[in-house]
């Protein structure tokens, strides 16, 4: 019975979520998106100097990658923000928590329907962009390790959706939205930083909130590394089986918050 | 065995006290009223049945089970006031993830789909969006959804609302069909007129306390319900 229940509550997500209009508008968002970083890469590559001041590197894939990439979390981050709140503006939500299904189930399955559906979007996005830069003459740079680094790079997808369906139960769509960019921004630079080691004698209010922030959530910097990496064929992997480790707990750590934030919503008033 | 059993409930909205120390018992197999003036508690005391507000203080068990437990809910269908679903769906696609929902077996699903619409007489809308029927109609459509559940433990929240006389009369029916299939009716209504045609049991609720519970025809005494309700509303302001 439960498969059935996990396949409907899947099904009902790429329902809800497909024949949402903001996914049409991603979609031709996307495709512009993706003539723009063609037309801006071959500007930036063709012009070394313009190029110096820049972190990234200068090659076309790591270009895409960074654009993408961004674009990837700011998705799951829109999704996200609305997996859970639309059950709840829909009234839907008092209804699907009074049905005899065990709440972390509902929430896994939003969560991994959505995951899905941004995965999707990612995919069909590099794939675009791939081929847009064949087309315009350049070597198709393709290789069995870009979903090797997708298979990564998703989990930090899953990591976004989840982080702001959790600030969508407290809060509106748009704070969620900000807030969840903020917290991304956070443990992003909390990751970079506390990466390299620490000295406890040095820290401060915000590096101490810094440290709880690398250690209590997903190392989502550590992830984005790891991902690059096998998309630039790189052999410096940087993530060990602690650094699994923590990333699971820490995954464990935040779904659990979410569930008992959903668990413990109050629906109030109705007189 | 009571369907319902609720020991000395109370809930807080910050400091305010809206359920004060309720108990209350419903046997198997009635049907049952909540009635009560606005603001009396009804819904949040229907909410904290189905375990979807918090409370500090009391017990609330469906068939023996903590009322917020997965194995309570599954002896439990729920009406909410209004019924609404995603606007992009048709009556038949709410009615298969309501099926499924409730673990209606896959090969029976579309059989139990028709039976149900045929229940509330809206066979013909199967194939409509929900956005392009009406309030009435919408609501039909979340009654015929609960039928799906086989459940034990129907909860009611408002079910007339927006129903005409034909959606009224259906409704009747079923509460009365449930009840002689053993299973629990809880209604939580305004409309004392139907509730006084249809109820076995009733609770009265005012200011979060309950006024009275038990047997309809005890509580009215030769008098209309409405006289009843009105005197001990009125009697318990005095």
């Amino acid at each position: 019975m439960n498969k059935v229940i996990m396949k409907a509550l899947l099904i009902n997500t790429f329902q809800k979520e497909i024949r949402n209009k903001t996914l049409v508008f991603l979609f031709v968002l996307s495709i512009f998106l993706i003539l723009l970083i063609n037309q801006i890469s071959v500007f930036f590559v063709s012009n070394p100097a313009m190029n110096e001041g820049f972190q990234w590197s200068n090659t076309k894939m790591s270009f895409l990658y960074e654009i993408i990439s961004a674009w990837g979390s700011m998705l799951g981050f829109i999704l996200g923000v609305s997996t859970i709140k639309s059950d709840m503006d829909y009234g839907v939500s008092q209804q699907i928590v009074a049905f005899p299904v065990k709440p972390p189930l509902y929430l896994a399955c939003r969560l991994v329907g959505t995951w899905l559906i941004v995965n999707f979007y990612y995919i069909v996005t590099l794939l675009l962009a791939l081929l847009v830069f064949a087309l315009s003459g350049d070597q198709l740079a393709f290789s069995y390790k870009i979903f090797l680094s997708f298979g990564v790079f998703s989990l930090k997808i899953l990591i976004c959706i989840t982080l702001a369906a959790l600030l969508s139960i407290h809060f509106t769509k748009v704070i969620a939205f900000v807030s969840s960019i903020i917290i991304f921004m956070v443990m992003n630079v909390s990751n970079a930083h506390f990466a390299k080691g620490f000295a406890w004698n040095e820290l401060g209010i915000f590096s101490t909130l810094g440290l709880i922030v690398h250690w209590i959530l997903p190392r989502i910097d550590t992830i984005s590394g790891l991902s690059k990496n096998l998309l630039m064929d790189k052999n410096t992997f940087t993530f060990s089986f602690l650094e699994g480790g923590h990333l699971v707990l820490s995954y464990a750590f935040l779904f659990w918050v979410t569930y008992f934030s959903l668990k413990s919503k109050d629906y109030q008033g109705g007189e | 065995m009571n369907a319902l059993n609720i020991k000395n409930l109370k809930k807080y909205y910050g400091n305010r006290l809206v359920l004060d120390n309720v108990n209350l018992s419903v046997p198997q197999g009635v049907v049952f009223a909540l009635l009560g003036p606005n603001g009396a508690g009804k819904t949040t005391l229907l909410k904290s049945i189905l375990g979807i507000t918090r409370f500090k203080e009391g017990d609330i068990e469906i068939f023996g089970k903590k009322s917020n437990s997965y194995e309570s809910h599954q002896s439990l269908a729920y009406f909410p006031e209004k019924f609404n679903f995603f606007p992009y769906f048709t009556v038949e696609g709410v009615l298969k993830f309501y099926g499924k929902m409730y673990g209606v077996a896959l090969q029976d699903l579309e059989q139990q789909i028709d039976k149900a619409l045929d229940k509330v007489e809206i066979k013909v809308l199967k194939n409509r969006r929900i956005t392009q029927i009406s309030k009435g109609e919408l609501q039909r459509v979340g009654i015929a959804s609960i039928i799906l559940a086989q459940a034990d433990f129907y909860i009611f929240d408002e079910p007339f609302y927006g129903l005409d006389p034909i959606g009224i009369k259906i409704i009747k029916n079923i509460f009365q069909d449930l009840a002689s299939q053993n299973k629990t009716v809880f209604i939580n209504s305004h409309i004392l007129g139907e509730v006084e045609k249809i109820a076995n049991e009733i609770a009265i609720i005012n200011k979060g306390q309950i006024l009275y519970s038990g047997n309809v025809d005890a509580f009215i005494n030769g008098r209309s319900l409405e006289d009843a309700f009105y005197s001990i509303i009125k009697g318990a302001q005095a």
